[in-house]
């Protein structure tokens, strides 16, 4: 357990000297508040950017609620663009280690795998749900200045459903990086099998809530206010997770 | 007592590797690794210190066996790789620091140990400085120390003396002599045959994976020098 503290400090004390923190929460800062604004001001952005010929837009649209462009927000700027820029960051997360050789230089000292693995799932964690979260909050401030309230505590929740999203995401690097070596391939495999969790939800809901995926359909559950929600999707998502561990230490161990 | 049991590691789809391996090493002994380049003397000692995993064989220390509880073996030894692998982001010190926390070693102790350690080493202020901007040397030496800090009952150095100064070079073989009449075993691999004739009481040849020479020094140095008998075995090569 002190390994695994150790090397979690190690790991955040490494990105914060190369800025993680700083420029992942800008980013997503950014996200978080292109999406409200783009939303309320689509009519004057176009107006003022130009190129609107032909394009009508309905005065009398609906306007969205706060919890829509939340869900907006995360679903369609967090989990797709914010997801992948995620991954680059990490992607790199035992790679980087092996082929610099500081995997090495670990795995010679009195450090068990599962404290290497753990640290690597831990600090990648921290830093995504940092910077998620400041992007987050921040989204949430700009949506309910601009829409209307809402509920601070369904929003919290909703981040930290979300956030066993991303834990699972960051396990899913982590095993795919003990199977291949160049860190391009590992965050393309990551996205891509990523993406295929949150696609299922269209093809076969069912597959879909016994997916990790689960989790992100009762996350959007809470920004909805839906009540018939589904919580075992936390268990199989935490499954998925140890699974990926048990994995990943299986194929260290191995080589 | 280091117990080397057979010891066959093979890279998958070749022959290269160590074979059999076969390797007792007490208390004060100094153990030089000899062989070409590729023989196989960094697969062996990437065994012993669970770098890689083996196909073959078993390797203890003290009772301690690296496969059923590597974590306890990994506790009495220290070992310095052939090019140094260091967190370019911290200062030596926090280097120190980490590694200290990871042994588990006491900030007293740490400090004990830097003061005396960092003398020797003529570290001086460089210490607190990044390590991004160190020489090779430096990082050797900071290496150096910090497999030293936990007194390992096993210490094992891959080519150490390349990069180091002659004052360094000088500390090296004077703390492996002294840690070996403290009851710990040195094993080392090295291409500085006349300095391993003064330095070791044992030595292993490798060549093409195989052990071709495993005796005692004395012994080696009654019938030739390690340089004839090393050019006598690679002849063909």
């Amino acid at each position: 357990m002190t390994n695994f503290y150790t090397l979690t400090r190690t790991e955040l004390v490494e990105a914060t000297k190369e800025f993680k923190f700083i420029w992942l929460s800008l980013f997503f800062v950014i996200l978080g508040i292109t999406q409200p604004l783009i939303t309320k001001y689509m009519d004057v952005i176009l107006e003022n950017v130009g190129g609107a010929d032909g394009i009508t837009i309905d005065p009398n649209r609906p306007v969205p609620s706060s919890a829509e462009v939340l869900l907006s927000t995360i679903s369609g700027q967090f989990n797709q663009i914010g997801l992948i820029i995620l991954i680059i960051s990490f992607m790199g997360l035992i790679a980087a280690d092996r082929n610099s050789g500081m995997q090495d230089f670990i795995l010679t000292r009195p450090v068990s795998l599962r404290s290497y693995l753990l640290s690597k799932l831990m600090g990648h964690w921290v830093i995504s749900m940092f910077s998620i979260s400041i992007g987050a909050v921040v989204s949430y401030g700009y949506t309910i200045f601009l829409f209307g309230s809402f509920s601070f505590s369904n929003f919290l929740l909703f981040l930290l459903l979300y956030s066993f999203w991303i834990l699972f995401v960051v396990s899913l690097a982590i095993l795919i990086s003990t199977f291949v070596k160049s860190p391009i391939l590992i965050a393309v495999t990551t996205i891509a099998a990523s993406i295929f969790f949150i696609l299922i939800k269209g093809f076969n809901h069912f597959l879909f809530q016994l997916s990790p995926g689960g989790i992100l359909n009762l996350a959007e559950n809470q920004l909805l206010s839906v009540h018939d929600s589904n919580y075992f999707s936390i268990a199989t998502c935490l499954a998925f997770i140890l699974l990926n561990l048990s994995w990943a230490n299986r194929n260290l161990k191995k080589s | 007592m280091l117990s080397i049991n057979n010891l066959t590691k093979l890279y998958k789809g070749s022959e290269k590797g160590i074979k059999n391996l076969t390797l007792d090493l007490a208390e004060g002994d100094i153990c030089a690794f000899i062989g070409m380049n590729g023989a196989g003397k960094t697969t062996s000692i990437k065994s012993i210190v669970g770098i890689y995993g083996f196909d073959q064989g078993a390797i203890e220390l003290d009772g301690v066996s690296i496969e059923k509880n590597p974590q306890e073996f990994k506790q009495m030894v220290g070992y310095s790789p052939d090019t140094p692998v260091l967190y370019g982001n911290m200062t030596g010190y926090s280097y120190l620091e980490l590694i200290g926390s990871i042994y588990q070693i006491d900030n007293e102790t740490i400090n004990e140990q830097l003061n005396t350690l960092l003398k020797k080493l003529n570290f001086g202020s460089a210490i607190h400085e990044l390590i991004s901007t160190y020489s090779h040397g430096m990082k050797q030496r900071l290496v150096l120390i910090s497999i030293l800090m936990h007194n390992p009952k096993l210490i094992i150095l891959d080519e150490p003396f390349v990069g180091l100064d002659p004052n360094a070079t000088y500390f090296l073989q004077e703390e492996m002599k002294k840690r070996a009449a403290e009851e710990s075993i040195v094993l080392y691999s090295t291409h500085v045959l006349e300095v391993a004739e003064k330095l070791c009481n044992k030595v292993v040849m490798i060549h093409n994976g195989e052990v071709v020479v495993n005796d005692t020094m004395i012994n080696l140095l009654s019938e030739s020098s390690l340089g004839e008998k090393f050019r006598s075995i690679t002849a063909h090569e």
